[in-house]
């Protein structure tokens, strides 16, 4: 019956269900800007709502005040039902369960703060009833029940203030609900201890700006609190999805390092994990590479010195037989590298991706070197072009037979990877291990190819070294620096490349120009 | 015993391989001497029944790394397939199978 009541006075009555049902609809349905579900809150325990359920009563009130002023006529009705409100609450206060007590209580407060529907936010000069009308006001009880549960109310009322996020659903409904109530027997309160118009002089203090501004706003007002909850629902969802997300992504995180170090104190691994530079052969590789490569610069800055400087022959052969030797502990490193991860120097990740992009086998390509040094070197013997033109011939059938080699395997591991059976059929788990076994077998052939291709690669610096002269030998050296410095820089170039339409153009300070083709003139190095 | 044999077998041809079906490096090294021209044998040791004593006396001769493939040429061990290649990118292959009478070219 309560509901009916409700309902027919009830302008909000368009409300989704659970605010109808919990009621205080006025309360939740009135100007709650901040919360949108102080249902939720009540009996949902929701965390955000926490702390607003008091503010919400606040506001609800300055609507029943509102509301009062505009319609005197409910007034009757109001007043008709609260002894009703009250006496519900308090017949429903020894239960501690949770369920009927809102149900009745909600269609009280629907029914007392009903018509308060009127969005208006409270004028702030307003303060009758304050967030915590339990604590200033005395209250005069009716019923017997009806002291308890203000006496209740005014304890739990200020340590629920404080303890309201940290309280289980049920304790927090009982003080949501003996607050709400204590609010509501006071609101019930203040009519039978003092007289009507004492309560129409208080209403009258701020109907005329209520009245100015509440009734007006109503169906504005109503959206905006309704947007305002859903708002303030959707964030309270979306924080809750991304504390979810950094959870989970904090487990993955120590599960991978937990398998990081598992993974380093089982020693070496071959092959590594599929994130590439994960095993510790390569990522002690790359290490030694780029230690290297600064030894090498600096080898290559004391060449260019020396050539510069006009040193005697004598001099040059010594740091050019350095740099050599230089050279060779590259292999050396590239050797062990390759036995413990072949993968990592074949698919060329040690180096940078305009190398991989000429990568033969682990590393440059002899031939393909010897092409692009050739005309640096002018002016050459005819001597020394037919030593060079023979150790380009050598060089490209030695580079040809490992080729060959490696097609060969690459095909016998294709087959064997296909398996025996048939690959759509159901994997006979025997004879998948027996053909993981061959391919490993065969893989290990891997390493070798790539430890004969360093080898070419060091021949034929050796051999170079001895066809030329020295002053030709230190331009040699420095040119394949220089070479391989270049195309670090590509690489470089390439990954920062601007992928706007303009861009300033390096070499002509400030000036822009047309980037939409790498048509300029330092991109067209090679 | 297993040297001997190497030693008789190396000398029966003027390029003669050690190699095994299952060595891709083996492949390599017959396909350079194909394209030099030059005919080769090859003694695969797995499909021998001695194959393993021929292996160890190998290793022995080779040293470190895979006893195959092993080359011999005009019946002296040359070597693995790094020193094969080492010889011929100074251009000292050819004249050595010349010598052997395996090129006449």
């Amino acid at each position: 019956m309560e509901e009916a009541s409700s309902s027919s006075g009830h302008p909000r009555h368009g409300d989704p269900p659970p605010h109808h049902v919990l009621g205080y609809g006025g309360f939740h349905g009135g100007a709650m800007p901040n919360h949108s579900m102080p249902s939720a809150t009540f009996f949902e325990q929701d965390g955000g709502g926490g702390g607003a359920y008091f503010g919400e009563l606040e506001e609800a009130f300055m609507h029943q005040v509102a509301t009062f002023s505009s319609s005197g006529g409910r007034r009757a009705a109001h007043q008709q039902q609260t002894p009703t409100a009250t006496s519900t609450i308090a017949h429903h206060h020894g239960h501690s369960n949770a369920m009927p007590f809102p149900s009745t209580v909600a269609a009280t407060a629907t029914a007392v703060v009903a018509v308060a529907a009127g969005g208006a936010r409270p004028p702030p000069t307003l303060d009758i009833f304050p967030a915590w009308p339990m604590a200033s006001l005395s209250l005069h009880h009716t019923p017997k029940e009806g002291s308890n549960v203000t006496a209740d109310s005014t304890d739990s009322e200020s340590s629920s203030k404080n303890n309201m996020n940290k309280d289980s659903s049920d304790h927090h409904h009982q003080q949501g609900l003996v607050g709400v109530v204590t609010v509501a027997s006071q609101f019930h309160q203040i009519p039978e201890q003092y007289q009507p118009q004492h309560h129409q002089q208080k209403m009258a203090t701020s109907s005329t700006h209520s009245d100015r501004t509440g009734k007006a706003l109503d169906p504005k007002t109503t959206r905006r609190l309704a947007q305002n909850r859903e708002a303030a629902r959707k964030s309270r969802l979306r924080k809750k999805a991304y504390i979810q997300q950094l959870e989970s992504g904090k487990l993955k995180l120590a599960q991978l390092e937990q398998d990081l170090q598992r993974a380093r104190s089982q020693g070496l691994l071959v092959g590594g994990a599929p994130g590439g530079n994960s095993s510790a052969g390569a990522a002690m590789f790359d290490a030694e590479y780029n230690r290297w490569l600064d030894d090498d610069s600096r080898r290559m800055v004391e060449l260019r010195g020396g050539l510069h400087a006009h040193l005697p022959d004598s001099d040059l052969r010594a740091i050019i037989d350095d740099a050599l030797n230089h050279y060779d502990e590259l292999f050396r490193l590239k050797g062990a590298a390759a036995r413990t991860d072949v993968f990592h120097l074949i698919t060329g990740m040690w180096a940078t991706p305009a190398e991989r992009c000429f990568l033969w086998m682990g590393g440059f390509r002899p031939s393909d070197l010897l092409k692009t040094l050739v005309p640096q070197l002018d002016p050459l013997t005819e001597q020394q072009m037919v030593g060079i033109c023979g150790l380009e011939q050598s060089l490209l059938q030695a580079e040809e037979a490992l080729t060959q080699g490696l097609e060969q395997l690459h095909q016998s591991l294709a087959v064997t990877v296909a398996g025996s059976g048939c690959l759509a059929d159901d994997a006979n788990i025997g004879s998948f291990m027996g053909d993981m076994a061959v391919a490993l077998g065969k893989l290990s052939n891997l390493e070798g190819f790539v430890i004969q291709a360093d080898n070419l690669r060091q021949q034929t610096l050796h051999q170079m070294h001895r066809i030329l002269t020295v002053r030709q030998a230190a331009r040699c050296f420095l040119a394949i620096g220089e070479y391989h410095n270049r195309l670090r820089a590509l690489s470089s170039l390439w990954a920062s490349r601007p992928r706007e339409i303009l861009m300033p153009d390096e070499g002509n300070c400030g000036q822009l120009s047309i980037a939409a083709h790498p048509s300029e003139s330092q991109y067209s190095a090679f | 015993m297993a040297a001997e044999r190497v030693k008789r077998l190396a000398s029966e041809r003027a390029v003669v391989i050690f190699g095994a079906s299952n060595c891709y490096m083996c492949h390599a090294v017959q396909t350079l001497f194909t394209q030099l021209g030059v005919s080769w044998t090859v003694h695969e040791l797995d499909k021998d029944p001695r194959g393993k004593d021929v292996e160890r006396a190998l290793a022995g001769m080779v040293g470190r790394g895979p006893p195959v493939p092993t080359v011999f040429i005009g019946g002296a061990l040359v070597g693995p397939t790094d020193r094969v290649m080492s010889l011929h990118l100074s251009g000292q292959l050819v004249p050595l199978l010349r010598q052997a009478g395996a090129l006449w070219l």
